[in-house]
């Protein structure tokens, strides 16, 4: 592949990936929310959705979003481990009651895009597994509100957990 | 038979399943059961139920049975909190140490037993999962080098037994130091299940733990809740060379898979990533003479369900079949004594994973991140 079609692959996934997101949040949230899976407690979500490494970032910020909506409390701190250069961004999320998160986002090295997820409840847990198509899903990605890229960007920097001011 | 082995406790253990282990192995001689002089009458009382099953003597006295000139073998598989000591006095007695995981209940046990096998040449294995066909998968797709350089593992191990309940949640207070790990009814969860992962971590790559982030919780049990024991855990560690990973681990309560529990990895290098389930390889049958899946009755004798001689096993339709290893754990330590080299996962190996666990428990109480190793 050429760098400019590199290039256009990366613009292909980054504007699929609010409207994408947007789905998933409900898709999942949904079920959770019909006490299939009692009270949430914990989230993994692998987040294979670029080849871009600047979007790393943001895609583990919309992960740590959509994860607090779904364990419907704030985030109490961020830890995060890898960067840009390693290709891979990881982050562990402790919730303010106590619930916790695994979320990493990684490049797709020009493979499909891929999410898996496993959340667990007090009783039960719900796997989902996807290949999004990029061709489907059209906004821009944009910062979730309230917004933990500068925690993620902090903790990067310091290799230490942020304490998030939300709590 | 060139193998003589101790059984160091008995019943309600892991040495249910290692015991049967050396003696389907026919180069194996099981000896004794055996234990210190002092343990309760439940513990004695165990050990003579393991005996009579094995239809060998119980010899009440430790130091006794390692004088028996014919055990060349213990296999060590005795509460946490005394393992070390236990193993240290069979190391002493110039026996090969096959474990139980965790090595001890403290790193200062498991730095001198480490001392003294080396000092006396002998060989070491810690109970692992390594040889199990998820974590062989792991090693022959980075071996493959279709991954290019490993960046990053992230394995999820959770063990779906026992009755949750809706219990309050609420950030958890960590003990820096933990002292006793496992109650006949409660267990430290991330203890004993993230040990998996962390010897997984170490015995694929190699490589030291740098540092450790940690957060417990107790999401699920009430029994846990009450001794104060985590019942989960998520762990965020480097290693030597810029490797990262992360864990989840825990009893996650019998309703949560159908099988066994999520057993999932992620690799991800600079190439590529894999991810692995460990229930990928499954028979699955639907139908219409089937019934939902069944959990089993509480047995009070063992209540979340940790041995396996307590007999509690789900019933039902779709149940999960894991392929069995190649070889079991105990004869693959045999394989190594009879080439005179470690097993898979020695008590070397075993005690930097002691290291990443108790510094997992000082970075939960501390919310920080501990260097390791730990002074």
């Amino acid at each position: 592949m050429e760098p400019r079609d590199t290039q256009r692959g990366c613009e292909s996934v980054r504007i699929s990936l609010v409207h994408y997101f947007s789905w998933l949040e409900k898709t999942v949230g949904a079920e959770l929310s019909g006490d299939q899976v009692g009270k949430p407690v914990f989230v993994r979500a692998h987040l294979e959705l670029t080849a871009d490494h600047g979007l790393l970032i943001p895609i583990s910020e919309a992960g740590v979003a959509i994860a607090r909506r779904w364990l419907g409390v704030d985030v109490r701190s961020i830890y995060a481990l890898g960067g840009l250069k390693y290709g891979t961004v990881s982050l562990q999320i402790e919730f303010t009651q106590g619930q916790t998160a695994l979320v990493s986002a990684e490049l797709s090295h020009g493979a499909e895009p891929s999410v898996q997820l496993l959340c667990v409840g007090q009783h039960g847990t719900l796997r989902f597994e996807d290949f999004p198509d990029p061709a489907l899903l059209i906004p821009p990605i944009q910062t979730p509100k309230p917004g933990y890229r500068g925690y993620i960007e902090q903790s990067l920097a310091s290799g230490r957990p942020v304490r998030a001011a939300e709590e | 038979m060139p193998y003589g082995v101790l059984i160091v406790t008995g019943a309600m253990s892991h040495q249910e399943s290692y015991a049967s282990g050396f003696q389907r192995d026919r180069r194996c001689n099981l000896i004794a059961v055996t234990d210190e002089k002092d343990v309760d009458e439940r513990r004695a009382r165990l050990n003579q139920k393991m005996a009579d099953q094995l239809n060998i003597p119980y010899i009440r006295d430790l130091d006794a049975a390692l004088a028996r000139p014919d055990a060349s073998v213990v296999s060590v598989c005795t509460e946490h909190h005394r393992q070390g000591r236990v193993a240290i006095r069979c190391a002493e007695a110039s026996k090969h140490i096959y474990i139980d995981k965790p090595m001890a209940g403290s790193l200062q046990e498991a730095r001198q037993l480490e001392a003294i096998v080396r000092k006396k040449n002998l060989r070491s294995q810690m109970f692992t999962q390594v040889l199990m066909p998820p974590a062989q998968r792991v090693k022959r797709l980075v071996v493959s080098g279709a991954l290019g350089e490993l960046r990053a593992v992230h394995h999820d191990l959770h063990f779906s037994k026992g009755y949750a309940k809706d219990l309050p949640l609420k950030p958890r207070t960590e003990t820096s130091e933990p002292k006793m790990f496992l109650m006949p009814d409660a267990k430290r969860e991330m203890f004993n299940i993230a040990v998996y992962s962390l010897a997984m971590l170490r015995w694929l790559t190699r490589r030291d733990f740098k540092t450790v982030s940690a957060v417990t919780g107790n999401y699920f049990f009430e029994n846990n809740a009450r001794h104060d024991y985590e019942d989960f855990g998520v762990l965020s560690l480097t290693l030597d060379g810029g490797i990262v990973a992360t864990i989840s681990s825990g009893r996650t309560g019998w309703r949560s898979h159908p099988g066994g529990g999520h057993n999932r990895i992620k690799l991800v290098g600079t190439r590529g990533t894999f991810f692995i389930d460990g229930s990928a390889t499954r028979a699955e049958i639907t139908g219409d003479r089937q019934a939902f899946w069944r959990t089993p009755p509480e047995n009070p004798a063992d209540p979340a369900a940790f041995w396996a001689s307590s007999d509690q096993r789900k019933a039902g339709a779709v149940e999960w079949a894991i392929p069995a290893p190649i070889v079991s754990d105990q004869s693959a330590f045999l394989d190594a004594l009879d080439k005179g080299r470690d097993g898979e996962v020695a008590v070397a190996d075993a005690v930097r994973v002691l290291e990443a666990l108790f510094g997992a428990y000082r970075s939960a109480a501390l919310r920080d991140v501990v260097r390791l190793p730990l002074n």
